[in-house]
This record gives structure tokens, C-alpha cells and sequence, in this order.
């Protein structure tokens, strides 16, 4: 491993000075309890020596998207306009302002296009892990914004039998 | 330190019982030679008087010499008396002693034997059975390295041949391209190898379940189907996922492996196109999940051995080192659940069952 200053080290240091910088860990070590420590100590990602190099530009390219929908705080998809500073969606001048849970529900499905996110995970990140209430609440949630932009050509919200919704942004 | 024995929690209470009876042990050795230190003190200088050695008068001594008599005397008795208690009580301290530090020099053969008393036998008992695990571990331990290397030589071998041949001039472009192909796919299998064995080796040494948590088991299948995402759909493979809503008592990380190296493998030998059938139901008794895939399924003579170290269908060409399932069976069993497959007309299903606690 590393001389003087080990990765996790170096991982806090950079995340006291730098919150937003995405940081991806390529290290040798590959058991779940390294790429715990990794997460707590503030990593984005974590890829196991050897990497094929193919794939980590892949992860660097989801690192650097994710990073500019961050700082950019909003997601364009043609004539469409997410905006989370003001949880809106507009489109060609009508805005529509979302009821908080909704609009945070599509934004995060639509920062991750094409990738299935289960109820549990949803409802963990945007209702809170401690949320009484059952995993329903996402289905109904999910249904609202569905009728909200039926026929919206731009974006699609997809159920995946068994496992849960992804966002489908129009080819 | 705290042990965690999922079978026996029984064993609580004759750990304090035990501990309890030490104590009281001491105490009344303690006890007993102040005592008879007393006692043989007074019951001395009754016999001395008596015969006359010592004449009364002689007890209106100063009373400084009285008391430096009196201490004298009991620090002689007293440590004549401990000497013979600690002797008894200390000779099982000292074998267990001797045993440990004959462990500790890698002497695992070493048994010992603490006498009758039925305390006595339980720590006899405890140690014997640490020496036997012991044991088992390092004869284990030996056989898994001997596999191991010869699992590994074998790629070794084929990327030198290779290699060796890529020297030669006359090779045309193809066959360079070709040949550079097999190196790097092999090299891709050693890494593979020392991943899956480092996973292999570190469960194969447990004996005991630990770390066992409470959790949601269908959240976990579906997240481990997701980590897959892109291997299901390189192919284009249908899932059709049937699940209970249900939690288990078990250790969330070793779960996790069985899932991944179950749904890994049903896409590895699905054909493209294919469908894989993932179900999970519980009823009182246990939590049973099942995973069904096509393909060129598993021939009759082989399926007992998909289980064991190292084995691999050598007639499918679908890479993996045959240590998914050997992993899979171990950490099933730790759990105390049974592990099953079936194979006919191309279709394979594995089941796992695992009892409720």
C-alpha cells in the first residue's frame, strides 16, 4: 500500500478542504470491509486492481456527469428543463411546480438514466431510512408523475417487473 | 471479548456459573488458611503449655516479643498451609499452561487431561476441542494451497506457451491477434482466481456463524440482480422475479455472495435471449429461494460435483474457476439451510433453503 499516506488518509484531507470533488479509489485491496472504509472516508467510487481501462472511463464519465448535474443543479432533456433549485419542470415557457417528494423523485431517476433504482432504495434515499410508512407510497408517487407527463415524448418512467423504475430519456 | 454462538446461548449460564464457582473456590481456600493458620497457632501453643515446654509465666513477656512470636510463627504456618492449597489449585493453572504454550509453538497434537471434577473436565474438554480445530484448520489450510497452486499453474503455463510462440517470425496477423487474445483472457481468469479464492479461503476457515443481522432478503436479491444489470443485459436475458417480501436472521455479506454468485451463474450459462426465473417464498419453518435458467444445462453425471472446489463443466465454455458454488454450499451450510440443484432438458434450477431462527 501506499508510503506515509494511505488512500483513506488522503481521502479525508481532500473531502475537509473539497465536498464536491468526485473522487474515484482504484486500489488492490477488494474485500467488502476496504470498499466500506472507502465510502465512509468519503469516496464516490471504487474500482479493484487490475481494472480493465475501458470500464474506468466509464465509471470517470459517470463521475464527471454526475458532477456537472450537481454543480449544475438542473437536467436539460431537449426542450426540457429540471430545475431543483426551484422544483420545477418546464417545457417551452410552461413551467410546472412540483410537490416536494415528487419532484425529488424524478430528479434522481432522471440523473441516472436507464439505471433501475428498487422502491426500497428510493424510498431510503429521498423518504428517509427511518420513514414508517411502506414502500407504497413511492408506487403512488411514481403513478402521479406519470400522469403528470403522459405523452411527454421527451422522458419516460419505466417499471421493471420485480425489481422497480428506471427513467428512459428519449433517443 | 464476546463470543457469539448462534446454537447454544445455554452456554451463558454455565459460563457464569462456572465463573461463580471459581470465585466462591477462592474465597473459601482463602478463607480456610487464615482459619486453620489461626486454628494451629492456638491449638500449638495449647500443646506447648500443656507439656510444660512453655510456662504461662512466659506469657507476660513483653508484649512487643509476644506479637513478634505470634507473627512469626503464623507467616509459617500460613505459608506451608498455602503452599499445599496452591499446589492443588494451581496444578490445573499449569497444565493448561504447558498446553497453550505447545499450541503456540504449532504442537496441536497436545491433549490434556485435569482430573474427575466436573469443572475440571469442562476446561479438559474446551482446550481438546481448540487443539482439534486447530488442527483440522492447518490440515485444511495445506489442502486448499496444494489446489490452489495447481489452479493457478495451469493459466501460468498456457500464457508462457503462448507467449513463447508469439517469438516466432512467421506467425501471420491473425494468428498474433489470436494468440494475444488467449493471454490477456487468461491473465483476466488469474485475477478472477486469486479474488474468488481470497473470498473462498476466508469462509472456508469459519466455523461459526457471526454477524448475524436482521434484514429485508428480497431488497437484497433485487440489489444484487441490479449490481448485474449489465451482464443480463449483454445478453438481452429476460428476468422474471417472483418474491416474498421477507426478512431473515442471517449474515447480510455471506448472503450477499450466495445471491451474486447464483444469479452470476445463471447468466453465464444462460443462452442470449433467455429467460432466468428468480423466486423467493418463507413459510414458518424457512426462507426458500430459487433460481432457474436455460442453456446447455448440467449432465446427469456431473451435477454432485458442481459443487465442489475447482470443478468447472469442461465442455462449456463460460470462463469462472468453479469456486462460485463451492462458496455458495459452504456459507449455506454455516447458516444451517441445504443448497440444491436439478438439471433436465436444458433447464437447471438451484434452490436454497434456509431454516427460520
Amino acid at each position: 500500500m501506499m508510503p506515509n499516506l494511505d488512500g483513506y488518509e488522503f481521502t479525508k484531507t481532500l473531502r475537509e478542504g473539497n465536498a464536491e470533488l468526485s473522487v474515484l479509489m482504484v486500489s488492490a485491496k477488494q474485500l467488502a470491509e476496504d470498499r466500506k472504509k472507502g465510502f465512509l472516508a468519503g469516496i464516490d467510487d471504487y474500482m479493484t486492481k487490475p481494472i480493465d481501462i475501458e470500464e474506468f472511463l466509464l465509471h470517470v464519465k459517470a463521475l464527471l456527469r454526475r458532477a456537472k448535474i450537481n454543480d449544475e443543479k438542473r437536467i436539460v432533456i431537449g426542450d426540457v428543463i429540471v430545475d431543483s433549485e426551484s422544483m420545477t419542470v418546464s417545457r417551452n415557457g410552461q413551467v410546472q411546480e412540483l410537490p416536494q417528494k415528487e419532484f425529488l423523485l424524478l430528479y434522481k431517476l432522471l440523473s441516472y438514466p436507464d439505471k433501475i433504482f428498487t422502491r426500497i432504495q428510493l424510498m431510503d434515499e429521498i423518504w428517509g431510512m427511518d420513514c414508517e410508512t411502506g414502500w407504497e407510497t413511492v408506487t403512488v408517487h411514481i403513478a402521479r408523475l406519470r400522469k403528470r407527463f403522459e405523452g411527454w415524448q421527451e422522458f419516460e418512467i419505466q417499471s421493471i417487473r420485480g425489481l422497480g423504475y428506471k427513467a428512459v430519456k428519449a433517443k | 471479548m464476546k463470543l457469539n454462538y448462534l446454537k447454544d446461548s445455554s452456554k451463558d449460564i454455565t459460563d457464569k456459573k462456572r465463573r461463580r464457582k471459581i470465585h466462591s473456590m477462592f474465597m473459601w481456600s482463602v478463607f480456610f488458611i487464615l482459619i486453620a493458620t489461626y486454628l494451629l497457632m492456638i491449638a500449638t501453643l495449647f500443646i506447648l503449655v500443656k507439656l510444660d515446654v512453655l510456662h504461662v509465666e512466659m506469657l507476660s513477656l513483653s508484649s512487643w516479643l509476644l506479637m513478634l512470636i505470634f507473627l512469626v510463627a503464623s507467616f509459617v504456618i500460613g505459608s506451608l498451609l498455602t503452599i499445599i492449597v496452591s499446589k492443588f489449585l494451581l496444578s490445573t493453572v499449569n497444565t493448561v499452561a504447558e498446553g497453550m504454550s505447545a499450541l503456540a509453538k504449532g504442537n496441536f497434537d497436545v491433549r490434556i487431561d485435569l482430573g474427575k471434577n466436573e469443572e475440571a473436565k469442562q476446561l479438559a474438554q474446551g482446550f481438546n476441542n481448540l487443539a482439534q480445530e486447530l488442527k483440522g484448520i492447518s490440515v485444511l489450510r495445506s489442502n486448499f494451497v496444494n489446489e490452489f497452486a495447481h489452479e493457478f499453474k495451469t493459466p501460468i503455463v498456457s500464457i508462457k506457451g503462448f507467449a513463447e510462440v508469439l517469438k516466432q517470425d512467421d506467425l501471420t496477423e491473425k494468428q498474433r491477434k489470436e494468440y494475444l487474445d488467449i493471454i490477456i483472457e487468461e491473465a483476466d481468469r488469474l485475477t478472477a482466481l486469486s479474488s474468488n479464492s481470497l473470498n473462498l479461503s476466508k469462509i472456508e476457515n469459519q466455523r461459526i456463524l457471526t454477524d448475524i443481522t436482521k434484514f429485508n432478503v428480497s431488497e437484497q436479491i433485487r440489489n444484487s440482480v441490479l449490481l448485474l444489470e449489465k451482464k443480463w443485459q449483454d445478453k438481452n436475458l429476460e428476468l422474471v422475479i417472483s418474491l416474498d417480501e421477507c426478512t431473515v436472521f442471517a449474515n447480510e455479506e455471506m448472503l450477499k455472495q450466495v445471491f451474486i454468485n447464483l444469479i452470476d451463474n445463471a447468466i453465464k450459462f444462460s443462452e442470449n435471449n433467455g429467460q432466468i426465473n428468480i423466486e423467493l417464498n418463507q413459510n414458518e419453518k424457512q426462507t426458500t429461494f430459487s433460481i432457474a435458467n436455460g442453456g446447455q444445462g448440467i449432465k446427469e453425471q456431473d451435477i454432485n460435483k458442481v459443487f465442489e472446489k475447482f470443478y468447472r463443466d469442461k465442455g462449456v465454455n463460460a470462463g469462472g474457476h468453479g469456486i462460485g458454488l463451492a462458496i455458495v454450499k459452504k456459507i449455506v451450510e454455516l447458516h444451517d439451510g441445504k443448497v440444491k440443484v436439478e438439471s433436465q432438458n436444458g433447464l437447471t434450477k438451484f434452490t436454497v433453503i434456509l431454516p427460520k431462527k
